[in-house]
């Protein structure tokens, strides 16, 4: 897997956005929520499993986010995420300040500039 | 939770777990996540190599650095400067110990001499003639004329 410059920043920013976005469609478990990221984004957005329980670990902490362990086959448990109410609402704050962000990077990059008449 | 046979996957463990800059807690929670999940992967991949594992689940530092990136910035400071407090005092420490160990040699060395002389002082004569010297000892010492 090469790295680049949105996968580089990607990590560094917008993780709990996307983690809770996904967990906010269905429970899922840690290597599933790797591949939804990749796929729902068309490749745009990846991240390497060992990576994504510090931004697990971090959610759960504070309680946006739950886990348990599910028997898949004889003897092997799988932990399954599950997004809380309060990690809904924190969503939606995170969206929010991360869709002004884009707006006001976006706006830079292309030279609008609101104060110029 | 069953044994990790893969030695591949114990020394990736080991690795994170040696680089995770966080708390006694959050480290035995993030590996213990990772060794479920890496449980899972050798269960496919059961002679996954060191390269395997971390193309999947990233390097040791990767790992590290998304915990360092999740970690609020206070209680990041609040580590360095424990850490940081820390080194000073033992560095502190031994350089106490190295002089407190000097000094004591110091003391053997120059009481032990004296000892072995029977407490008396070494006189270097350069002139042979009746010469009374008195000691730090407090004897008097006279040399006869040859």
């Amino acid at each position: 897997m090469t790295d680049s410059f949105g996968q580089v920043n990607f990590q560094r920013g917008v993780a709990s956005v996307v983690v809770l976005s996904l967990l906010k469609q269905a429970d899922m478990y840690g290597y599933q929520l790797v591949q939804e990221m990749e796929r729902q984004s068309l490749g745009a957005l990846s991240m390497q499993e060992g990576a994504l329980y510090p931004v697990l670990y971090k959610l759960q902490d504070a309680g946006y986010v739950s886990s348990e362990k599910v028997l898949v086959g004889k003897r092997m448990t799988r932990v399954y995420y599950h997004l809380e109410p309060e990690g809904e609402q924190y969503l939606s704050r995170l969206l929010a300040d991360y869709r002004a962000v884009v707006d006001g990077v976006l706006r830079i990059a292309e030279g609008v500039d609101p104060w110029k008449k | 939770m069953e044994k990790m046979t893969n030695q591949a996957a114990r020394r990736y463990l080991r690795q994170v777990r040696q680089l995770l800059p966080c708390s006694r807690r959050e480290k035995n929670e993030l590996t213990s996540a990772l060794r479920q999940s890496l449980s899972e992967y050798l269960s496919e991949h059961p002679n996954a190599t060191s390269e395997a594992i971390q193309t999947h689940f990233g390097t040791p530092e990767s790992v590290a650095a998304m915990c360092m990136e999740t970690t609020e910035l206070p209680s990041l400071l609040k580590r360095i400067h424990i850490r940081r407090r820390i080194l000073t005092i033992i560095v502190a420490a031994v350089i106490a110990i190295l002089l407190t160990w000097g000094g004591f040699l110091l003391y053997l060395y120059t009481h032990v001499q004296k000892d072995a002389l029977g407490g008396y002082d070494i006189l270097t004569i350069t002139d042979l003639g009746n010469q009374n010297e008195e000691t730090e000892s407090g004897s008097v010492l006279t040399i006869p004329e040859t």
